[in-house]
């Protein structure tokens, strides 16, 4: 009997002081809601859910899914169009350099392919596609930057979901050189796992053609 | 018992003091700015980049729609990262005298290039192959008034580029704001007014003796002015002269925003007031913008005339705390 008198008060203690807890509690959340409403919604966002885009038909005006020319390390020459690549080891792209002979290496390596554009692809703006690059990237056509993800020249930030993201570079005015040999070069730093440019598309298309695609694709999700 | 007491003491101070902030971020929000275009809502949109695009004649019936603000990753184009453009057809009311307009386009990720009617106004980030995200930067860009077409649609072209990641023009309250201060009055009433706290009818009356009444700042609540915390009614006259050669049609009053209620008087004559008679914490009288019109017959040209405001305050600060304050012909407002 004497036990139960104890417990009881027990009980009604441990059911006090909780409700004075969750109330201050709840009122402390609702003020920090209200100032920090702005960085919560931003919080809360929805993970990006990231798509295949290989399962789509995309006119590509030339495709450069293929060998290309691999090296690791990091020089600044390796871009230039007269470089002598010949030497350099070869890779299939789009692909992880780690199932290709180059197992646990994380940093930089470069790209490079050299492709003829036709003089008939100038009458439209051309965008290279790269498709998804695991996990930074910089974008040389003949020598010259096109485009980045988090690379410049002297410094690299890796955010956690680059690898997930599609490259598709607009190339600027003046960079190509029609009717003749072009030289693709692409810088990659990997930072840690799998390395390279690793998924599809690859290759270069019209603005016209792209504009088309992502209409096609959009349409579909509406349908 | 003694449960549900103490919580009720606890939860009351911490409403009233979430009450008020939300009152403050109201008043706060208000500025001295009104919006004259909403650009929230559908634009035509492309992915790609074209200079052709920018013009004002361009022909975009082509193009997509999409809502802004709000990412293109959430309208169909996930995973989409490069260049787009957004196009929107804006009226321009004829009658916007401001001096100052502002175009409002939130917050774009990551680069952007706005133009009006064909030409650049406004650019932030930088573009590839030098990329600089500014996706933190709020898109307040001037808008140059002899660029501007009034009573006709309006073209506004931005250029984005998106590096990775949401991209678009992703946040914010879009679209065009002019400043009211800039508004030309007829006749402008800022300055120091007559005050006197508590109520009496006759203070209406154009032959009331405010002599000796305190001078106080309008546009500026009493509360920064010696009457601080002072809740309940207050009286503000205004003697000026009107030129002989005035317009008195379409003339109105503008007092701009009065925290809580008014009843206004000119020349002795009733000529409008504002209360929701709402009580204090959901009343929203105080964010109106007042704007009385004046029956023609009861303004003398080439004479003084009085106003003379009833003010009650029924909480916080009190008083005609915001401008434009003065007489506005109505096609300027």
């Amino acid at each position: 009997m004497k036990q139960l008198t104890i417990n009881t008060n027990r009980i009604t203690m441990a059911k006090r002081i909780p409700n004075f807890f969750w109330v201050a509690l709840s009122i402390s959340a609702l003020i920090t809601w209200f100032f920090f409403q702005d960085v919560f919604s931003g919080m809360g966002a929805p993970e990006q859910e990231y798509t295949s885009f290989q399962e789509d038909p995309i006119s590509l005006s030339i495709d450069l899914a293929g060998e290309w020319q691999f090296q690791v390390g990091d020089q600044d020459e390796w871009k230039e169009k007269e470089l002598d690549d010949s030497s350099w080891d070869r890779i299939m792209v789009p692909g992880y350099w780690e199932r290709q002979g180059y197992e646990d290496y994380n940093g930089f390596a470069w790209y490079r392919k050299s492709i003829l554009i036709e003089e008939s692809l100038s009458e439209d703006k051309l965008i290279v596609l790269l498709g998804k690059i695991d996990d930074l990237d910089q974008l040389y056509i003949n020598g010259q930057l096109v485009g980045s993800v988090g690379l410049t020249d002297d410094s690299r930030r890796i955010q956690g979901n680059e690898w997930q993201e599609l490259r598709g570079y607009y190339i600027p005015d003046g960079v190509i050189a029609y009717g003749e040999e072009n030289v693709l070069a692409v810088r990659v730093y990997d930072g840690r796992v799998d390395g390279g440019i690793h998924e599809g598309p690859v290759g270069i298309i019209t603005q016209e053609n792209y504009i088309s695609y992502w209409h096609n694709r959009r349409n579909k999700q509406n349908d | 018992m003694y449960l549900s007491n103490k919580k009720v003491s606890f939860c009351s101070p911490i409403l009233l003091v979430v009450s008020l902030l939300l009152i403050f971020s109201g008043t706060a929000q208000a500025g001295d700015w009104v919006r004259i275009a909403d650009l929230n809502g559908k634009w035509r949109f492309t992915i790609g980049d074209d200079p052709n695009w920018a013009s004002a004649d361009f022909d975009d019936s082509s193009w997509e729609k999409i809502y802004a603000p709000e990412t293109w990753e959430h309208q169909g184009f996930h995973g989409y990262n490069g260049f787009a453009w957004y196009r929107k057809e804006v009226y321009i009311p004829k009658n916007v005298i401001s001096k100052e307009l502002y175009l409002d386009l939130g917050y774009i990720d990551d680069v952007d290039e706005v133009y009006l009617n064909g030409t650049l106004i406004g650019r932030s980030g930088s573009f590839p192959p030098n990329y600089t995200t500014a996706y933190r930067a709020h898109r307040k860009y001037p808008l140059p008034l002899e660029l501007l077409k009034p009573g006709e649609d309006n073209t506004i072209a931005v250029r984005v580029y998106d590096s990775h990641q949401r991209g678009g023009i992703v946040g914010g309250d879009l679209g065009i704001y002019a400043s009211q201060l800039e508004m030309t009055p007829a006749l402008d009433l800022r300055g120091l007014w007559k005050f006197k706290t508590g109520n009496n009818y006759s203070w209406r009356e154009v032959d009331c003796n405010d002599q000796k009444w305190k001078e106080i700042m309008v546009p500026d609540p009493w509360e920064h002015q010696g009457f601080w915390k002072y809740d309940g009614m207050a009286w503000y006259r205004k003697t000026f002269s009107v030129p002989e050669d005035m317009n008195p049609e379409n003339l109105a009053v503008v007092l701009g925003k009065i925290d809580d209620f008014d009843t206004v008087y000119l020349n002795g004559e009733y000529i409008g007031g504002t209360n929701d008679g709402r009580p204090y914490g959901r009343s929203t009288s105080f964010n109106e913008m007042r704007v009385y019109l004046i029956p023609e017959e009861f303004l003398k040209r080439g004479e003084e005339n009085v106003l003379a405001i009833k003010v009650k305050d029924i909480g916080n600060i009190g008083g005609i705390y915001e401008g434009p304050i003065g007489l506005f012909y109505t096609r300027d407002l």
